[in-house]
């Protein structure tokens, strides 16, 4: 069954400050702290979540993505979504996150 | 239309058809009357006439005979008296010829001219001439020498100079002072002391004369008298075009009239005779003709009468028939009509009185109408009929009650039979059912039944009692209520069906038995369990199609005491239909005496049917299309279960998000099964994480369980978390407040907003210990 051990795989680029990570797969309880685990935020200027291979984003997947944001505004940065399905966005709409997309327009 | 006629006859009253049998017949009497009055008055008639006519041309051919043979005399006489003369005497020549025209003249005919023509011979054409007139009452005379006698009077030439008197064609007499018509008869003579041949002696009438005499006729009025010359000259034609001008041949030849043609030849030929003319120039209409020779003359005469005129008689006398005749029938008939309306009379009273006996009313009675005739005894018999009829009705009348008292208990045994039956049918969500019991004429011992045995478990019974009548409907009653007695208390339907035998067994002395099938169904699980005691074993219809359902039979119920039965399982899969009959559908028969038979059923049972009310509805329907209306012998009696049970699943698992891919990937798994739109199914993926993450992470200090079951209901796919960690409603969690800016939130209760945010609705309840949280979400499309 394809729904069986979902995980996330993160592909990240560091180019000049400019940290573009990829992701694979599902953003749940089980397999967001995996994104804070490995995502280092050192010198990172932009952080920018390409989400083009992700299929669901669950409230802890939110809760990561609000963590992220803090933690860049913390550190005068700034973080954006690209290619972000519609789906997705409407959940980011439905909990009054819509302005982590904007910034990604 | 003979046919029309004869039935518009029948429906005619019996006065009217007597008086239209003695019209006709009257109508054939004076018919026949009328022609042989006609064909005999005619007969006398034409004898009459035929005898008047006969004389009537007798005696003018007499007269005209009479006029010419006196002429003749008077012409033989001067004849005689100048065969004695000297050719040169010429006063007693003179004297002779005065004589003679004054002889005749005196004797009462009109006469015209006395002539001598003297010839000097034979073949001389001129001579000497010597003649004698008389006119108005004075006589002349003169003579003249050397006269062209051929020039003067043409017709002399062809006088044979014979001892022989011939008479001339008429002519216009150059003579007389005035022209006038004439016909003259010549002599040969010879003076004394000549040879032979001196001369011709001629006497001339004139035509009027003969007209006069035919005047005279009698029979003047009675028709018309012509008479024909011996050329055919008409010389007495009423007619002045015709008259003196044309000749009774020319006449016909003009007319094309070949029966004139022959009369002109036959009366001129010396024959008489009478013949009828369609048409003559007389009478512009037909005629009779008669007609006779003047033998002397060698002319004809003719008697024409008008048929019509002639015939007067016959016509007037037959107008006077019919006349009469009529008035005979048109008082006939007023007399018939009469006669009829008042000896029909009773006769129609007798029909009244008839038509209320048929509408059951006695009370009038027919002897007032006695009368003597036929009619009379009509009403005797009528009478008797009357008073039979009414002890008859009397003695039916006590029967058919007290039939109709047996019939009425008969009919309320009916009655509390159909109500033993349950009628209302439950409306419930996991089954639907029917049935039907159509009992026949006589009563019977079928029934069905259905009870709830518990909430989740419906008994159905189908049963039929031996034999028919008030017997079969009492023992029928007790089964029913020992069944559904027995099965109140008794778990295994095997038992049931065991204590329920025991039951009936006893007291049956008139060893009835019953055929029953019993099956208590568990409609959560859909599994059936059910007994057979010598029953048809009921179909089922399912996906797979449509078979009786698999059984052993057992003994029926009521006659072995003791008696051991085995209860059979099979499971009900949704949406399949149980279907429980007696014998009296298969053996249903239609007026060939035919069976309604089982293929005919399975037939009716294979077609989907959406509800147990419509399989009912087809199978009464089919039945009676195939009986057509061949009276029903036995109870039909059937019932139909639907079972519906919904299509539902769960899964038991662990309450730990570790389990989370397994609980999702169940759901999608059911999702896909269900044929959910992709769409629907990501929303309901992420409310089913949210809500099982919150109970894997928040409702058990230490490990527990959750039952997670799904379901369709209505337009809804239906989601149901169940666990029985600490009682806690979600709902009532304290709300995010969305309105923050991201960077200032806190993390937490974002998954119950978003679970409520995409359920159409989402019930928290707490029972039996178990936190129930139920979310439904609407799915529009089915792929």
């Amino acid at each position: 069954m394809e729904f069986e051990n979902k995980t996330l795989n993160i592909e990240q680029t560091n180019t000049n400050g400019v940290l573009v990570c990829k992701l694979t797969g599902w953003l749940d309880p089980n397999t967001t702290p995996k994104l804070e685990e490995e995502i280092n935020l050192a010198g990172v200027k932009e952080l920018v979540f390409d989400m083009q291979n992700v299929e669901y984003v669950f409230s802890a997947g939110l809760r990561a993505f609000l963590y992220f944001e803090k933690m860049m505004k913390a550190s005068g940065g700034t973080m954006k979504l690209i290619n972000v399905s519609d789906f997705i966005k409407s959940i980011f709409e439905m909990v009054g996150f819509q302005e982590i997309i904007e910034n990604t327009k | 239309m003979i046919c029309k006629s004869r039935k518009w006859l029948k429906k005619q009253s019996l006065a009217f058809k007597i008086s239209l049998g003695v019209l006709l017949c009257s109508f054939m009497g004076v018919v026949i009357l009328l022609s042989i009055v006609t064909k005999r008055s005619e007969t006398i008639i034409k004898e009459q006439i035929l005898k008047h006519s006969q004389h009537t041309i007798s005696a003018s051919v007499e007269n005209i005979s009479h006029l010419i043979t006196k002429t003749e005399q008077a012409l033989r006489a001067l004849r005689n008296t100048l065969n004695q003369l000297d050719t040169d005497d010429t006063e007693s020549i003179e004297i002779a010829l005065k004589s003679t025209i004054k002889a005749i003249h005196n004797s009462g005919f009109n006469l015209s001219h006395v002539a001598i023509y003297s010839f000097p011979s034979k073949t001389a054409a001129w001579g000497k001439f010597y003649s004698a007139y008389a006119q108005d009452g004075e006589f002349f005379y003169k003579n003249e020498e050397n006269k062209n006698f051929y020039k003067e009077f043409p017709w002399l030439k062809d006088v044979e100079k014979e001892e022989k008197i011939v008479w001339s064609e008429p002519y216009v007499s150059p003579n007389s002072p005035t022209p006038r018509m004439v016909i003259t008869c010549v002599l040969p003579f010879k003076f004394q002391k000549t040879d032979d041949f001196t001369g011709l002696v001629s006497i001339s009438i004139d035509l009027d004369n003969i007209r006069q005499y035919l005047d005279k006729s009698p029979f003047q009025d009675e028709g018309e008298l012509v008479l024909l010359s011996k050329k055919g000259l008409y010389i007495t034609h009423p007619n002045p075009k015709i008259n003196m001008k044309t000749s009774i041949y020319e006449l016909a030849e003009k007319l094309n009239n070949k029966k004139l043609y022959q009369i002109g030849q036959k009366v001129l030929s010396g024959q008489s005779g009478y013949t009828q003319m369609p048409f003559s120039s007389v009478y512009e209409a037909p005629t009779v003709f008669f007609y006779a020779p003047i033998p002397l003359l060698n002319w004809g005469l003719c008697l024409i009468y008008s048929k019509k005129q002639l015939f007067k008689p016959v016509y007037d006398l037959q107008i006077m028939i019919i006349v009469s005749a009529i008035a005979g029938i048109l008082i006939m008939l007023f007399l018939i009509d009469k006669i009829c309306y008042y000896s029909t009379r009773p006769l129609q009273n007798l029909a009244k009185v008839a038509m209320q006996y048929g509408k059951g009313d006695f009370s009038q009675n027919v002897s007032e109408l006695r009368s003597g005739d036929e009619i009379g005894t009509l009403s005797d018999a009528f009478g008797n009929m009357r008073t039979n009829l009414l002890e008859y009705i009397k003695k039916e009348t006590m029967q058919a009650a007290e039939k109709q008292k047996d019939l009425s208990e008969l009919e309320i045994a009916k009655q509390i039979q159909l109500s033993a039956l349950p009628a209302d049918f439950p409306e419930h969500e996991l089954f639907d059912i029917s049935a039907l019991m159509i009992p026949a004429k006589q009563i019977g011992g079928d029934f069905y039944d259905f009870f709830f045995l518990n909430q989740h478990k419906i008994a159905l019974v189908i049963a039929d009692v031996s034999g028919k009548g008030i017997s079969a409907a009492l023992y029928m009653m007790r089964a029913q209520e020992v069944i559904k007695h027995t099965a109140r208390y008794t778990k295994s339907v095997a038992k049931i069906f065991e204590r329920a035998n025991n039951i009936l067994c006893e007291g049956n002395k008139t060893c009835m038995f019953v055929t029953a099938f019993l099956a208590v169904i568990n409609l959560q699980t859909g599994e059936m369990e059910y007994v057979n005691a010598g029953h048809l074993p009921p179909f089922l219809v399912d996906e797979t199609g449509c078979t009786p359902i698999p059984l052993k039979q057992n003994f029926v119920l009521g006659v072995r005491s003791g008696c051991v039965y085995k209860k059979e399982k099979l499971k009900l899969k949704p949406n399949s239909r149980l279907f429980l009959y007696t014998d009296g559908i298969t053996e249903a028969q239609n007026l060939q005496g035919q069976f309604y038979g089982q293929k005919r059923l399975h037939t009716v049972l294979e077609k989907n049917s959406p509800t147990p009310q419509k399989t009912i509805q087809n199978v009464i329907t089919d039945i009676r299309h195939f009986a057509n209306n061949a009276p029903q012998s036995d109870d039909i009696t059937m019932l139909s279960f639907l079972y519906r049970k919904q299509d539902t699943n769960d899964l038991t698992i662990k309450a730990d998000i570790k389990e989370l891919h397994n609980v999702l990937a169940f759901i999608e798994h059911d999702m896909k099964h269900k044929k959910i739109t992709p769409e629907i199914r990501s929303k309901i993926i992420v409310i089913a994480e949210e809500l099982f993450s919150n109970i894997a992470l928040y409702a058990y200090e230490t490990n527990g369980m959750v039952r997670i079951k799904t379901s369709i209901q209505e337009e809804n796919y239906c989601l149901t978390f169940v666990d029985n960690g600490k009682p806690y409603n979600p709902l009532k969690h304290q709300q995010p407040d969305i309105s923050k800016p991201v960077a200032q939130r806190s993390v937490g209760g974002l998954g119950i907003f978003i679970a409520k945010n995409m359920a159409d609705s989402i019930e928290y309840v707490y029972q039996n210990n178990e936190n129930v949280l139920e979310v439904k979400v609407k799915i529009k499309k089915i792929l």
